[in-house]
Parts: C-alpha cells; sequence; structure tokens
C-alpha cells in the first residue's frame, strides 16, 4: 500500500499521516484516500510522485522542507548535456565536504574526464545512469521512487540528488554529524574487560556488534518507532541460536508501538513489558557490547534504539541482573563468590532495615543478651519509634544519594560525604537517630550498589519502604508475608514469554552453573536452556554451514 | 512460548509440591501428637503412617495413570454414576475448605505465640489471605513454581535445625523405640496420617502433569521426603525433649528450634529463622488447599473459570479458621478433618481404584468408554 506520509496541509503545515488510524476521518486535509483526485485536496498540497522535469520536482522538496532553515537547496548544471542537478541536504546532519567532494565536483568538473565520444554518445534519457556511474564517486546511492521514500533519508542525514529528465530522486549516503565517540560506559565499569560503550549512535553500536560477533548469520534488522521521529529501532540476534518465535514475539511487540517519539530505548522497554504495575525491569538494558554480545550468544535478542547508548536485552530473568562480565573475566572463583555477594547484597539491600524495624520493636528477645541491651541503651535518647527512626533515615539517604546522581561528579562525591558522614554522626549526637541505625542505613546503602544493573537496585530499593511498614505493624511476620510476596511476585512475572525466576523455577539444574556461582568457563558448554534457544551446544563445528 | 508446556507440571514440581504440602501441614504439631497416641512408639508409627501414605500414593498415581489429563472430579463420574459423583466432590470441597482453614489456623496461633504476641489472632489471619490469593488467582502451575523455589530452602532449613538440635540430643530416649505395643500402633496410625494428607492432591495433580506416566515416580519421592523428614523430626524431638516432655509440648517443632544455641551467637533464638522457612511451607500448604478448593467448587457448580471463587471462599475460610476458640477446640476440629482426609485420601481413591478395575474403565480401555 503507497500510503503518503507527508503533505502539506492548508495552513503550510507538514502532516504526518497516521498509519491506519483516521480511515474513517475523510475529512479533505486527513483523508489521504481522496487525494487521488485532487477534489479535495487544497491547493499547496504536492503530488508525491516525481515527474521528469527538474524544477517541478525541486519546488517539491522546497514546499516540504521550506520552514526548515537548515535545509540547503543548491542546483548547478552538469556539463553533460548542460542537465540541470541539485542536491537538498540538511546542514549539520551531512558531512559537506563529502558532498562537495564526491557529488558537486565531480558532476560540475569531472565531466571532462569522459571521453568525447561518450559525451555525444549520452542521450538525455540516461544522463542521470551516466552520473550515477561514472561521475558520482559517493560510496553508497541508492534510488528514492517518490517524495515519500526520500523525505525519511533527506530528515536522516543522507542528500538527495535530481537530475533533470530523471523522475526519481537519489539518495547519496552522507550522514556526518557531531557524535560522541566510544567512551568508557559510566553506568557499568569493570576494573578487568574492555573499555568501549555503546554511544547514541545507532550505526556505531551495530559495528561495536559485528566488530565482535564476525558471523554472518548476526542480524542486524533496521525498524522505525514514532510517528513523528521515526526513531530507527534495530533488532540484532544471532540466526540459529535465537529462537524464531522469540525473535518474531519482540519485532511484533517493536511493531505495534503507536507513538509519536522515543527518546530512549527505556520507553521502548515500557511498551514491550507484559507486567506494568511492578518495580522489576523485564527488559535487560546495558551500556556495554561485551555484554550485549554475550547474551546474543546466549540466544537473546537485542535491541539497539537510535539516540541512546542503552541496548535492550530480551527475555531477562531476575539472576541476569546480578551478572557482571568481569564474573567471567575473573577467575571463576572470584567470580562465584562475587555473585554471592550480590545475592547476599540484594537482600541486604530489601531487608536489613525492615528487620532492624522488626526486632527492635517486637522481637528484641532474638538479640543475644548484650547486643540487646547496648541497641537498647543506644536507643535510649531517640524520641521515635525504630520505624520513624528508620524511615527518617532511610529517606535522608534516598535524598543524598538522588542529588548526589543530580549533581556534577565532583560535587556529587562531597555531598556523599558530607551526607553520610556528617549528616550520620550529627543525627546521632543530635539523638534524632541511633548508631545502629546509621550503620543499617549505610549497609543498606552500600548493599544496594553492589548489584551490578541500577534499575534492578533502584527496584529492590524502593520495595524496602513498604516493606518497612510491614514490619512496623507486623513484626517479623509482617517481613516473612513480604519475601513469600516477592517471591510470588517475581514467579509470576514473564520476560516475552521465559519466567523471570528461571533457572530457579522452574528448576532447570543445568543452568546453575551460572546463577549463584560461576563454575569454570570450559563447563559451560551449553547455552541457558531455560531461553531455549535453537542451537544449544556452543561448540558447534561450523556456523556458516547452517545457514 | 519459552519450556515446553508451560502451564502443565514437571515431576520435580509433583515432588515440591507434594512434599512440601505435607511438611507445611503436619510438621508442627506430629511430634507430640504421634508421641501421645503411641507413646515410645512415635518413631515406628510415623514410619507405618507413611508407608501407608505411600502405598496410597500409587493408588491414586496409578489411577491418575489411567485417566490422563483428567481429575478425579471428571473421572469419579464414569466410575461411579453422576450422584455418587457429585457426593464425591462436595466432600472435597468441604474438606479443602475446612482443611485449609485449620492449617491457617493453626499457623496463626503458633505465629501468635512465637512471633507476636500482643496482635489478635484475627490480624495474623487477615494478612496472610492476600497473598494467598494472589498466588491462587494464577493457577496451579505458580503455585508449583513457588514450591518448587522453596523446596531446597524449606528442606534445607529442617536438616539444619535437626543437625543444630544434636547438641542437645540425649539417644537414651529414644532406646525403647522397638518395643512395639501392637494395639497403640495401630490406634496411632489413623491419628497420624494427618501429618501425611496432602498426597492426595495427587488425585488433582495427574491431571496437570506434562509426563502422567512418570507420575509414580514423582509423588512418592515426595512422599518419602516427607517421611524422612518426619521421622527424623520425631526422633529429634524425642531425643530432645524425652517422651514425657514433648506429650505437653504445643510446637514442639518450633520448641525444638528455640532450644538451640546458634553457634556464633549472633541470634539468641534459632526458631524465629526456621519459622520463616516453615511459614513458606505453610503457605504452600494453604495456597494448595484453598486452590484446591477452589477449582473442586467450580466444578461442582458447573463453571468453568475458577477464578470468582478464589474471592468468593475467602470468607469461608476466615470463618473456619476463626471457628476454634481455643487450642482445644482446634484440636477437635482436626479431628473432624481426619474423617474427612480419610475419606478424601483413604476411601475415596479406593473406592474409585476398585471399581476402576471392576468396571474396567481408564486404562487401555479409555478409548472405548
Amino acid at each position: 500500500m503507497a500510503v503518503r506520509k507527508y503533505w502539506v496541509d492548508g495552513d503550510g503545515v507538514v502532516k504526518i499521516i497516521k498509519k491506519n488510524k483516521n480511515k474513517g476521518n475523510t475529512n479533505g486535509q486527513q483523508g489521504q484516500d481522496n487525494n487521488k483526485d485532487g477534489a479535495a485536496v487544497p491547493e499547496e498540497t504536492v503530488s508525491p510522485v516525481f515527474s521528469k522535469d527538474f524544477d517541478e520536482n525541486f519546488q517539491k522538496f522546497k514546499v516540504y522542507l521550506k520552514d526548515g532553515q537548515d535545509v540547503v537547496f543548491r542546483r548547478f548544471t552538469s556539463p553533460i548535456g548542460n542537465t540541470k542537478c541539485g542536491v537538498v541536504f540538511i546542514d549539520g546532519l551531512v558531512s559537506k565536504d563529502w558532498v562537495q567532494r564526491d557529488v558537486i565536483n565531480p558532476i560540475i568538473l569531472g565531466a571532462g574526464q569522459l571521453e568525447k565520444s561518450d559525451q555525444e554518445s549520452v542521450a538525455e534519457a540516461n544522463t542521470a545512469k551516466i552520473l550515477m556511474e561514472r561521475i558520482v564517486t559517493a560510496a553508497e546511492v541508492k534510488e528514492a521512487q517518490n517524495l515519500d521514500e526520500a523525505m525519511l533519508p533527506v530528515l536522516s542525514g543522507e542528500t538527495v540528488l535530481l537530475v533533470d529528465g530523471y523522475d526519481k530522486a537519489m539518495i547519496i549516503g552522507t550522514r556526518q554529524w557531531a557524535a560522541r565517540s566510544v567512551q568508557e560506559p559510566p553506568s557499568e565499569t569493570v576494573i578487568r574487560g574492555p573499555r568501549d560503550g555503546f554511544t547514541e549512535t545507532l550505526r556505531f553500536n551495530t559495528a561495536l556488534l559485528r566488530r565482535r560477533i564476525r558471523d554472518p548469520n548476526l542480524v542486524i534488522k533496521n525498524m522505525t518507532v514514532g510517528r513523528r521521529s521515526k526513531t530507527n529501532v534495530v533488532v540484532s540476534y544471532v540466526k540459529g541460536i535465537a529462537r524464531p518465535d522469540l525473535v518474531q514475539m519482540v519485532e511484533e511487540k517493536i511493531g505495534k508501538i503507536d507513538v509519536d517519539d522515543i527518546h530512549e530505548s527505556g520507553e521502548i522497554e515500557q511498551f514491550l513489558e507484559d507486567n506494568k504495575i511492578t518495580p522489576f525491569p523485564q527488559l535487560q538494558s546495558t551500556e556495554r557490547p561485551d555484554k550485549a554480545v554475550a547474551a546474543m550468544m546466549e540466544g537473546r535478542v537485542t535491541i539497539l534504539v537510535d539516540g541512546t547508548p542503552f541496548v535492550l536485552i530480551a527475555p531477562a530473568g531476575l539472576y541476569q541482573f546480578f551478572q557482571s562480565p568481569e564474573d567471567y573475566y575473573e577467575r571463576w572463583i572470584i567470580g562465584s563468590l562475587l555473585r554471592l555477594l550480590r545475592w547476599a547484597g540484594s537482600f541486604l539491600a530489601t531487608f536489613a532495615p525492615a528487620l532492624y524495624i522488626a526486632i527492635v520493636s517486637y522481637h528484641p528477645g532474638m538479640l543475644p543478651t548484650e547486643l540487646a541491651l547496648s541497641v537498647a541503651a543506644t536507643r535510649e535518647t531517640v524520641p521515635f519509634p525504630a520505624f520513624v527512626e528508620a524511615l527518617l533515615m532511610e529517606t535522608t539517604i534516598e535524598l543524598l544519594r538522588e542529588a548526589g546522581a543530580r549533581l556534577p561528579k565532583a560535587i556529587g562525591q562531597t555531598i556523599g560525604i558530607v551526607g553520610g558522614i556528617i549528616i550520620g554522626d550529627a543525627a546521632v549526637r543530635a539523638g534524632i537517630a541511633s548508631p545502629f541505625m546509621v550503620i543499617i542505613v549505610a549497609i543498606t546503602a552500600i548493599s544496594s550498589f553492589i548489584i551490578p544493573s541500577y534499575n534492578v537496585a533502584i527496584a529492590f530499593r524502593v520495595i524496602r519502604f513498604p516493606i518497612m511498614v510491614l514490619a512496623a505493624t507486623l513484626g517479623l511476620y509482617g517481613v516473612m508475608l513480604a519475601f513469600i510476596f516477592i517471591n510470588v511476585h517475581m514467579i509470576l512475572l514473564k520476560s516475552f514469554g521465559s519466567n523471570y525466576m528461571s533457572p530457579v523455577a522452574p528448576i532447570q539444574i543445568r543452568d546453575w552453573k551460572d546463577v549463584f556461582i560461576r563454575v569454570p568457563l570450559q563447563w559451560m558448554q551449553r547455552r541457558p536452556e531455560y531461553i531455549n534457544p535453537v542451537d544449544i551446544d556452543r561448540n558447534e563445528q561450523d556456523p556458516v554451514k547452517e545457514m | 512460548m519459552a519450556g515446553k508446556n508451560s502451564d502443565r507440571l514437571s515431576g520435580v514440581q509433583v515432588t515440591a509440591l507434594v512434599a512440601l504440602i505435607i511438611v507445611g501441614s503436619g510438621l508442627m504439631k506430629l511430634p507430640r501428637d504421634v508421641v501421645q497416641a503411641s507413646d515410645a512408639n512415635g518413631i515406628m508409627v510415623t514410619l507405618i503412617a507413611g508407608l501407608m501414605a505411600v502405598v496410597l500414593t500409587v493408588v491414586m498415581s496409578m489411577l491418575s495413570k489411567r485417566f490422563p489429563n483428567r481429575t478425579v472430579l471428571d473421572y469419579s463420574k464414569d466410575l461411579l454414576g453422576t450422584i455418587p459423583a457429585k457426593i464425591v466432590n462436595i466432600v472435597f470441597v468441604v474438606y479443602f475448605i475446612t482443611f485449609s482453614g485449620l492449617i491457617l489456623r493453626i499457623f496463626a496461633d503458633a505465629a501468635k505465640v512465637f512471633l507476636l504476641e500482643n496482635t489478635p489472632i484475627e490480624i495474623l489471619i487477615l494478612a496472610m489471605l492476600p497473598v494467598v490469593v494472589y498466588l491462587v488467582q494464577n493457577g496451579i502451575n505458580p503455585i508449583a513454581r513457588i514450591c518448587e523455589a522453596f523446596f531446597p530452602v524449606v528442606v534445607g532449613s529442617i536438616l539444619l535445625l535437626l543437625l543444630l538440635s544434636l547438641q542437645n540430643f540425649d539417644i537414651k530416649e529414644v532406646y525403647p523405640v522397638w518395643q512395639v505395643n501392637i494395639v497403640k500402633v495401630v490406634k496411632a496410625v489413623p491419628v497420624t496420617e494427618i501429618a501425611y494428607f496432602g498426597f492426595e492432591i495427587l488425585l488433582f495433580a495427574g491431571a496437570f502433569m506434562l509426563e502422567p506416566q512418570k507420575m509414580t515416580k514423582y509423588s512418592v519421592g515426595g512422599v518419602v521426603t516427607a517421611i524422612v523428614i518426619y521421622v527424623a523430626t520425631v526422633t529429634a524431638c524425642i531425643g530432645v525433649f524425652s517422651i514425657d516432655t514433648l506429650k505437653y509440648q504445643v510446637y514442639p517443632t518450633l520448641e525444638l528450634a528455640k532450644s538451640i544455641d546458634f553457634p556464633g551467637a549472633f541470634a539468641e533464638r534459632f526458631d524465629i529463622f526456621f519459622a520463616i522457612f516453615w511459614t513458606i511451607a505453610v503457605f504452600t500448604s494453604i495456597v494448595t488447599y484453598y486452590y484446591l478448593a477452589a477449582f473442586s467448587v467450580t466444578k461442582l457448580i458447573g463453571m468453568r473459570n475458577y477464578r470468582p471463587f478464589c474471592y468468593l471462599l475467602l470468607p469461608g475460610i476466615y470463618v473456619i479458621a476463626l471457628l476454634p476458640q481455643n487450642v482445644y477446640q482446634v484440636r477437635l476440629l482436626a479431628q473432624w478433618i481426619i474423617y474427612l482426609g480419610t475419606a478424601a485420601a483413604a476411601v475415596i481413591p479406593g473406592l474409585l481404584f476398585a471399581a476402576a478395575i471392576l468396571r474396567g474403565k481408564g486404562g487401555k480401555n479409555i478409548g472405548k468408554a
């Protein structure tokens, strides 16, 4: 279906015809189907079909892009039969050097390189072909059949070349804009491991994947999301490892996203999630190409979004958020111990303040007598119940953390020190909190930073507040119920058909080699079973043959 | 979708489900009940009652294998006729509702004693119910997955408890174990059998199993796990408390945990740690029975969707949990449930099995029926 995506309405506003919607609405300006007969079409509406006349085609672009003062229209003449030519591009998104060197220069000057006989044999009709094949030296050239096809490339930074007597537009790849280069990802630092991270430019990111998987089975599939923003989204996976139905599910879900614009992969993530009422992320996001590639080699699908360095990985299970690339780069014993430490840390980050409240308020008998006495002694000066004390201190530390995250790095650290040490100390001296509470708060905060994925760490931090309320009302019983509830909740979660708690429930004991501990790499010859990859064995003979 | 047949129960899930339900509903009271009923023959009685449970488990597995993908409520119609099948259905409904109420009550009583002395028992029950409903409304598979996830944790914590209780263990208390008093044993076994209730879910679980032909192996595995835990716990309780003291312990297993000095002494009382894992086991029992209650009511009325009954049965279970006024009445309620449970777990499966064999239905004849 040749749906026109752009047209100019009576007020000169370029409108985007929404797919599928507005079908019934045919009041002239909106009804694209009525445009064909021209009856209901406003005067300035331009036919998307190119004619052979250069001036008419050039004018079409001018009408469409007249409000964009960063658009460059340049006419010139080719010496071959004095053919009129023109380029249209957006200043800032293209490399003007390339346009000049590869397009304008050769056409204006380079025609002299052709043999005299050639020049004479050039009939008017195939000037464009001669130009393409022998004059223009740009590497990437495509053709656009009509204005709609040409519009998105222009807006993405390609250059359109129009030639008189040719009813198509040539799209010349000239994208180049000011972009951040590949840098170390600040949100996922490792001590040992590659330092390169994804950037905001989609092409760089796919290149980073391609650099690591030199396999023709690596699929990089382009999709577009956002009616206005037309954000490029790439679905990438390894054919022959990733399950076809998983790939299909991802692509279908992305195809169904219907919004105006997408700024970040986090928005895509929220559209792809099955369960909206949960603090837990159902897709993993990463800035690290090595992490993304490792996931793809396990049979997962990655989703890259233009304009953000965060790449999504689907499906995601809870345990994945506890894995750091370093676990694999260091020796397995160290990796395993760190893994266990992270699980313990997540437990503390979630339950430590609640356990403190419950034990101090309801079950002081749980503590050894000396400890119970010293806790009671330090709490003597505190005028609040344990819950209020904990709530005050936990809120303070969240305030500090949030402030530290928003401030410039150098100041952020200062705030951390000021907050952590001075406020903690002052709170104890002022009798607002007991030293034990300060210890608990500090342990909680540090534990929550031990989880490699920010999005899961923040989820655990958020749920600890309701658990504190339960601890304050029902003591340990409440904490136990909260623990059960969280487990039930996570067991009910699904991510693209995979269970969130896999491989713990349902148990797949073979996959446990990489959950709580990390066994030596030689023992991990099978890909995780719960993702159900097409090819379960990592040492296949020759991947290319299986295409 | 991921995983093969993700709505079905795997063999391991059935093992975990059976073991956890049995342990969750019975562990707390068993050592005292069995000793009260049989004195020194407690260990023997626990073992014999367990073996009986194994026999019944095998019978149920064979029944389920004869009628794959059907629950007892479906095939009892074929075997007994419509009206008796309805009666069977009603027995199951009443049994499941009252038993889940009883478990909830026993649990709440213990939680009150050990965790929250000043909190009304109503609050303890009400706090539990939302979590139960949250899981139940999502079906049997998430319940099985919860069991699967918690199974190692619960079994591990019980084993740890038993290991730590060895420091107070006096082998002399266990000695008269082989002085068998046949009469007492015979009388005590049916009373003890209540601790093993839970395996009757196999009459239903068979319909949801991925590989029904392997059901016997996995379900017996679950019961045997429970037997091992029970025998070890009874032995430990007798060894630590001596028989005469044990008779007057209301919650012997929790008392056992309380008697432990945790090495390293960062915590004074181990019973609270144990109570956490025990809560999980109890939770799985309540959830499963509650799910089966909703499931049976749905079948009885002839509806397809059981979800409305997840909410509608709540008042019923709440009232039953609060019906006994004191611990003595709880025991009376338990007595009645033993009769119901015996009907549900022994008489009905026995009758159905006999009928299936005599009338030659199910199994190979399934296509002809």
